[in-house]
């Protein structure tokens, strides 16, 4: 799995082996170009308590292009080190009077810390939807995991679409590393 | 330049010391291949290593707000918010001691930046508002959700592309209604206590391409480059013509000649790829209106401030030059209304005739503003726009000054 390049130092009157244009040219512009990607979404629907953060079940990966995804724990496992670019939204059908808010939980080192709580808009109006957008450092093997909160006095349902060609996306998480 | 900070820093320290950014490179033009047929160790180093090592370290910076801030006027005109405590800035952008509030862009590093904030804000119970905003060299550049606190905290977002030369900053700013004397709203520490609280305002930025503009990207739709950022920003350099975009790449033998066309194509232009990436913005410059509660809606009346591969051809969409992951946020501001309603901004994708809208953080209150910020899968040819949707039970006009729709290309 290629990581991050790391640049070198070339001495002069070195004669480049082909394992070093390998490593240092087109391992490196292929990360570069192509480093690790995720995307989710949720087609299943959930019920989300009331006054809790609940993880977003992601059901249904759309792209992972460094397998990061841990289906069973339901969070995005970060293969290489870097900062990870994040975007994710999350749709509620119904609580006409509730505040909500989304966040994430980051696992550093093996400590889960959180929740980071991003867009909090106030009760009232039929809210709907909530959205992140946020940077984070995560070394390997740190992982990441997107998260709702509401206030309604019951809990209420998710909002999904009909698939991956509805017109209106479900509740989503992207991920894409964007530098070391 | 505007800044009064160092803007001096040299990014994270590597086995090599070249200039860092773009600015240093002697980009776009083919490998020198030596006469004598022989590469020079400085070839490599100016141009593979030295552009790999900042592609591979882009500048990026999270600064957030720990202490309240207090007395945050009323009005119309941004309250700058202080960044107290640095998140992750290894390239030194919060390198204005003596304000805080500045993240300021590093030497070698012009070009245009994502940036994206939150600001958590207390206001008193009645039908008051909060909205972001980003401020660039002082003066507003953006502004963002703007919500209804009506005695709760609220968080209102912004996100944009922001041009920005070395020596330029930038500033998480709050706007309220309410009386003045308001204050930021700093959350509880997260658990387990010790880390930083949340929520809390906080401002980000990364580079994501140089002053490098192509005019000629993958034949689709040649045409003079758009060259008129809404702000004074980095200088822009025409490149010769090349096609840009991502490269396969060679896997090379032992023994394997190695000419000058093979190196150029396998660096020189995946380094001016990545470091001039498709990137877009467009600002609203006549209202629309927007029905409620209907299908999304279409933003038009945009007018482009930033294309730099050519894309709004199409207009009032974007045309993916290339297939890739895309980073597309966009703001949608409405008219005043009697009565409380929320409205939205989406991201639009339409591929082989049918459109997706991928929902963002709406806004509530009398004039409402929603923010959306997505990372959104293209093919060459696929179309992103910008979609509004309210639900005030009337028609709603859009805000010019508040709608705007941005994108930038992210990885293949």
């Amino acid at each position: 799995m290629p990581q991050p390049p790391v640049p070198v130092d070339w001495p002069a009157r070195y004669v480049p082996a082909a394992g070093d244009f390998n490593t240092n040219i087109t391992q490196a512009f292929g990360f570069l170009q192509s480093p690790p990607v995720f995307r989710a979404i949720q087609l299943t629907v959930q019920s989300v308590p009331g006054s809790t953060w609940t993880p977003v079940t992601l059901d249904t990966v759309l792209e992972d292009t460094y397998s990061g995804w841990n289906a069973t724990s339901n969070h995005y496992v970060a293969q290489c080190a870097g900062q990870y670019e994040l975007t994710w939204a999350a749709q509620l059908n119904g609580g006409a009077g509730a505040a909500g808010a989304t966040g994430y939980y980051l696992s550093a080192n093996g400590v889960t810390t959180g929740p980071w709580e991003w867009g909090r808009a106030e009760a009232g109006h039929a809210p709907f939807a909530w959205q992140g957008y946020g940077l984070v450092y995560m070394s390997a093997g740190d992982w990441v995991q997107p998260l709702v909160w509401h206030n309604n006095s019951s809990a209420v349902n998710t909002n999904v679409g009909s698939g991956t060609a509805a017109a209106w996306m479900s509740s989503g998480l992207e991920i894409a590393w964007i530098s070391e | 330049m505007s800044g009064t900070g160092t803007y001096g820093g040299y990014g994270p320290q590597t086995t090599t010391d070249y200039p860092p950014g773009p600015a240093g490179w002697t980009a776009g033009a083919s490998f020198p291949l030596r006469a004598s047929g022989q590469l020079y160790a400085n070839d490599l180093n100016a141009q593979l290593s030295a552009p790999v090592s900042f592609l591979a370290k882009k500048p990026v910076v999270v600064a957030c707000q720990q202490t309240a801030q207090t007395g945050i006027p009323t009005g119309t005109t941004p309250t700058a918010l202080v960044l107290d405590t640095e998140v992750s800035d290894a390239w030194y952008m919060q390198s204005n001691p003596a304000d805080l509030s500045q993240l300021v862009c590093p030497v070698g590093c012009d070009g245009l930046w994502a940036v994206s904030g939150q600001c958590p804000i207390v206001l008193p119970a009645g039908a008051y508002s909060a909205q972001a905003a980003i401020l660039h060299n002082g003066s507003v550049y953006s502004l963002g959700s703007r919500q209804e606190a009506n005695g709760a905290y609220v968080t209102p977002v912004v996100s944009d592309l922001v041009p920005m030369a070395a020596g330029d900053y930038i500033q998480l700013g709050i706007i309220h209604n309410a009386a003045s004397g308001q204050a930021t709203f700093i959350g509880p520490a997260a658990t387990p206590t010790g880390y930083l609280l949340s929520p809390a305002p906080t401002l980000a930025a990364r580079w994501v391409a140089g002053t490098q503009v192509s005019l000629q990207h993958g034949g689709i739709v040649p045409a003079t480059a758009q060259l008129n950022p809404s702000v004074a920003g980095p200088v822009y350099t025409p490149v010769p013509a090349m096609q840009l975009g991502p490269v396969a790449g060679t896997t090379w033998t032992d023994g394997q000649a190695v000419p000058s066309a093979t190196l150029t194509a396998d660096i020189t232009v995946p380094v001016m790829f990545l470091s001039n990436v498709p990137a877009f913005r467009v600002n609203q410059t006549a209202a629309t209106s927007v029905t409620t509660a209907g299908s999304v809606q279409q933003v038009s009346n945009l007018q482009v401030d930033i294309d730099n591969w050519v894309q709004f051809a199409a207009f009032p969409y974007y045309i993916a030059p290339i297939a890739g992951l895309y980073l597309c946020g966009g703001a949608v501001e409405y008219a005043s209304a009697s009565a409380a309603y929320y409205g939205a901004a989406h991201v639009g994708i339409t591929h082989a005739g049918a459109t997706q809208w991928y929902p963002g953080a709406q806004g509530a209150g009398l004039q409402p503003a929603g923010c959306a910020t997505r990372m959104v899968r293209l093919a060459a040819g696929d179309e992103v726009q910008l979609g509004a949707y309210q639900t005030s039970g009337a028609t709603q006009s859009t805000v010019p000054a508040g709608t705007r729709f941005w994108g930038v290309w992210v990885s293949e």
